[in-house]
């Protein structure tokens, strides 16, 4: 990380000027360098395996049944998802943002919060409720209705959409609400008062209103579906392939071919990752109507009447279904010495997966490579974020505008496909190796996560005028006072969100870190499936319960933190 | 305490020129208007007295001391230049005295002497009660004398002022025109202000500069400029005018359109524009200069406002005393009798181009 920007003020002192430009430079050096390349250097090698142009290697790959079922399934999967997410996420927002629902606030925080929840979690539990042949949902659902066969088998690509949208409808609803939260309330009530009825209202200006956001919100979660490999790896469980269990399984193959068949593979992700970046970004993303305005916006808040009730009825057997089911489950097992019954029957009741979490030293150096590693992602990445944010919000240096395209780039990207293309480049090939050590997933964590800490403190600064630091200058303070004491203070709350909104993915990574951990460098993901796959899913439920547990800390410590003006 | 000098200021973002050529000079203790309509250069020329902009070419000072040139640029925060923005810029983070303090704290004054001059200025601005308060407890006006406070407290030698009262109501308008004034005659501090609102220039200014496109118009006292604009964009912009059309021939006026005429006795020849003041043009039974037909009249407490039809189309605006409200009937056949006015040169085009 010689290149990393926080090198750059110390060269760059006496030009005041030049400052924004070497920073510029330093930015774009370390994503040519780690992103860029990469990236190219696998689309080179899908087509010049041998270092000559061929197709036959596309041809080879695309034809072989399994690979082509695994294309097959991946669209199926993803687009099915990402229409029932929105679905369920547009009423869903409707309802816990715009109208008198019951426990409206406790349903948005379960629903954000559950975006944070690795997806993985997810599909352990839901293997353990609805395995085909002892799920313990299947056995309750069975002995209610009288079943002689048990109802749902998980392990179908029915299975698979099921746990994908419950796990990534909250990506839809976050932004699907956000947008509503943003609508000023004046456009509807202008509406109104050109004699529209409410359904009307409805119907013909926010429906169309929200049409760009609810787009946006549909392709992030077919995209996140399409490059998930937590949930189909462990749902599918070697019977229903996608695109990413065949390339994590091929990079297990290993050798050249392995390689060089995964790389190729994975340009099929990588295009629809780029036409999916394109269409959020330069199609949808021009139509968005809604800007935000200075002004405080007071949705107006639609009276449900005699709805109210049954509509709290109907979100709360959703929330239980989706949220409280699941990870009850995950706990349950965590307790549990035998996985056929519960933790409640006689005899069956254990802590000791529990307390290995605390002495087992394949787990506690998982947790010191992950808090590493994580920690070090997030402390870089915000501080590229804060020069980024200041850059984008302060300046008009030319050129600015590079390093955010590419950082929005490496978002958009896959996990498995930065993953790839760091394992192929970095292996010393080009002068750098860093094969095998934690700095490469430190390296792939930010690529793949910078983007949410740039996006928060960019809107932080947008929200501080440049009149509240011009006021400080012309007060006499120099421009490091005025940063010290006017802009730190005022952004700090979203340092704070931003540093964990990139260390909270990273900590419990699992995709990327399943293609570059080594024996030295294993994380917290990757021994937590090691030992869903393999050994023990007790244990593996005891991670992920202690994982859900930290998730709820971090919440609650940010909130704290930050006076209640963020919380993940 | 402070003069000013500005020679042949230029600026250019990317390739539109916002200011074309910006040639004045400020006196100690005077109190300067920048008038004109939003997107003419003012809030520019201020922004780079205040150093946040640089010209890009010709040489600001401040007391004979060059602050911006081709070789010289002194940054904002060593020209110890007072200003109130504005969007206030009162920091969200700190109480009213921090906020009113943080000038003297960049100072580095001791902390007794801190506390005295901050509670000084906070009895002229009128906070006194309000030292504890963070920004968001305070009203718009409330935060607005922050503004103000903080602007004053290190007794700047020059101090700027950018639209400090749009975003205030009329009546908080009002009474604050007449504070800052005050505050300025008290302190004797030289003070620019930028405004795109006549009456505030008006009432507040010992000199107006009218600036319209990147060009100063004209130069003066507010007398000077309501009685005498130097053309047709200063006549229409400060004040109201009415402008009728005509030909100048054998010491009359022809009005376009409408075959009267009016005396005149000036030098110009062939087309012209009669510029005049609503207000003094009156409303006659009989005789009169001008005859027409009174269309509208209405009621605003202090005048009637009417317009008058003259043969031929053209309608023009009187301000004429309250009581010729009830004097006068719509419908009405009128007499106008005309007050001071201007005529120009009517060129058909350039309603900017300086006439004096």
């Amino acid at each position: 990380m010689e290149t990393g920007a926080s090198a750059a003020p110390k060269t760059a002192k006496k030009f005041y000027f030049d400052i924004k430009w070497v920073a510029i430079f330093a930015i774009i050096m370390f994503l040519t360098v780690f992103e860029v390349f990469p990236l190219f250097y696998l689309v080179y090698r899908a087509f010049f395996p041998e270092g000559a142009f061929t197709l036959s290697e596309f041809q080879d790959v695309y034809s072989y049944p399994l690979n082509w079922i695994a294309v097959r399934n991946t669209v199926i999967t993803a687009g099915s998802s990402m229409l029932l997410g929105v679905l369920i996420a547009f009423p869903l927002a409707w309802l816990v943002g715009r109208t008198n629902l019951y426990f409206k606030k406790f349903f948005r925080t379960l629903f954000v919060m559950t975006y944070m929840v690795p997806p993985y979690v997810g599909a352990m539990a839901w293997l353990k409720l609805l395995n085909p042949t002892v799920g313990t949902l299947n056995k309750i659902l069975a002995a209610i209705f009288g079943l002689s066969d048990l109802p749902f088998n998980i392990e179908t690509i029915g299975g698979m959409i099921w746990v994908l949208t419950t796990f990534y409808y909250p990506y839809a609803f976050i932004t699907i609400s956000r947008a509503m939260e943003k609508m000023d309330p004046s456009l509807e009530e202008a509406s109104k008062i050109s004699g529209a009825s409410p359904l009307r209202t409805l119907m013909t200006i926010t429906l169309p209103m929200m049409a760009p956001s609810v787009v946006a919100a549909g392709l992030l979660v077919f995209i996140s579906a399409a490059s998930c490999y937590g949930i189909p790896s462990i749902v599918g469980a070697g019977k229903v392939n996608t695109v990413t269990t065949r390339i994590i399984d091929l990079v297990y193959v290993g050798g050249t071919q392995g390689l060089v068949d995964a790389v190729t593979l994975a340009v099929f992700l990588m295009v629809i990752a780029n036409v999916v970046l394109y269409l959020s970004t330069f199609v949808v993303g021009r139509k968005q109507y809604i800007t935000v305005s200075g002004k405080s916006v007071r949705p107006n808040i639609v009276d449900l009447g005699k709805w109210r009730v049954p509509l709290t009825i109907l979100v709360i057997v959703f929330a239980v279904v989706v949220v409280a089911i699941p990870f009850i489950s995950v706990f349950d097992t965590s307790f549990s010495i035998r996985m056929g019954k519960t933790a409640w029957d006689e005899g069956n009741f254990t802590i000791k997966y529990w307390a290995s979490l605390f002495s087992r030293k394949q787990i506690l150096n998982a947790m010191q490579h992950s808090l590493i590693a994580a920690a070090s992602a997030a402390t870089a990445g915000i501080g590229i974020s804060c020069v980024m944010a200041y850059l984008l919000t302060r300046t008009r240096a030319r050129g600015r505008r590079i390093p955010d395209f590419l950082i929005t780039l490496g978002s958009g990207t896959p996990s498995i496909v930065i993953a790839l293309g760091l394992i192929m480049t970095m292996n010393g090939k080009f002068v750098i190796n860093i094969y095998n050590t934690l700095l490469i997933m430190i390296i792939a964590y930010m690529i793949k996560y910078l983007l949410m800490g740039m996006r928060t403190i960019v809107s932080a600064m947008t929200q501080i005028h440049a009149s509240l630091e011009e006021a400080a200058l012309i007060s006499g303070a120099s421009w490091f006072r005025s940063f010290k004491d006017i802009t730190i203070p005022l952004i700090a709350p979203s340092v704070v969100a931003g540093w964990f909104l990139i260390f909270m993915p990273c900590f419990y990574e699992l995709t990327m870190s399943t293609i570059l951990y080594s024996t030295n460098t294993t994380t917290i993901g990757v021994i937590l499936f090691r030992f869903q796959d393999y050994d023990s899913q007790q244990m593996a439920s005891a991670m992920a319960g202690a994982i859900l547990i930290f998730i709820v800390l971090v919440n609650w410590l940010l909130n704290k933190l930050t006076k209640g003006k963020f919380s993940i | 305490m402070a003069t000013i000098q500005i020679e042949n200021v230029r600026k250019c973002f990317g390739n539109i020129e916002v200011l074309k050529g910006f040639n004045q000079n400020v006196e100690d203790k005077e109190f300067i208007t920048l008038l004109g309509p939003s997107g003419c250069g003012k809030t520019t020329m201020l922004r780079m007295l205040a150093g946040f902009e640089k010209p890009t070419s010709g040489t600001i000072s401040i007391d004979n001391k060059v602050v911006s040139s081709d070789k010289t640029f002194v940054p904002p925060e060593k020209r110890d230049i007072g200003m109130v923005f504005q969007s206030y810029a009162v920091w969200p983070h700190m109480t009213v005295f921090d906020n009113i303090a943080y000038p003297l704290k960049i100072k580095k004054l001791p902390k007794e002497e801190i506390r005295q001059k901050v509670e000084a200025i906070m009895e002229v601005v009128h906070l006194s009660q309000y030292a504890d308060r963070i920004p968001s407890q305070l009203s718009g006006g409330q935060q607005q004398r922050v503004a103000l406070g903080r602007a004053l407290v290190a007794e700047p030698r020059l101090l700027l002022l950018d639209e400090p009262l749009s975003n205030l109501d009329a009546k908080l308008r009002e009474s604050m025109r007449f504070e800052i004034k005050e505050i300025q005659r008290k302190l004797g501090i030289t003070v620019v202000y930028v405004t795109h609102d006549q009456i505030e220039a008006m009432t507040m200014s010992d000199r107006i500069i009218v600036i319209n496109d990147g060009i100063i118009q004209q130069v003066g006292g507010p007398m000077d400029i309501y009685r005498h604009p130097a053309n047709q964009f200063v006549a229409a912009f400060v004040g109201k005018i009415v402008f009728l059309h005509g030909d100048t021939g054998r010491g009359k006026i022809t009005v376009t359109g409408t075959g009267q005429t009016l005396d005149y006795d000036g030098e110009l020849t062939g087309k012209v524009i009669v510029a005049i003041r609503p207000e003094s043009i009156h409303l006659l039974k009989k005789g009169g200069i001008l005859h027409g037909v009174l269309k509208t009249k209405v009621f605003m407490g202090d005048v009637n406002d009417c317009t008058v039809e003259l043969p031929g189309g053209d309608t023009i605006r009187v301000i004429a005393p309250p009581e010729t409200y009830d004097e006068y009937e719509t419908g009405e056949e009128v007499g106008l009798e005309f007050g001071a006015c201007h005529v120009y040169e009517d060129d058909g085009s350039d309603v900017t181009r300086i006439l004096t």
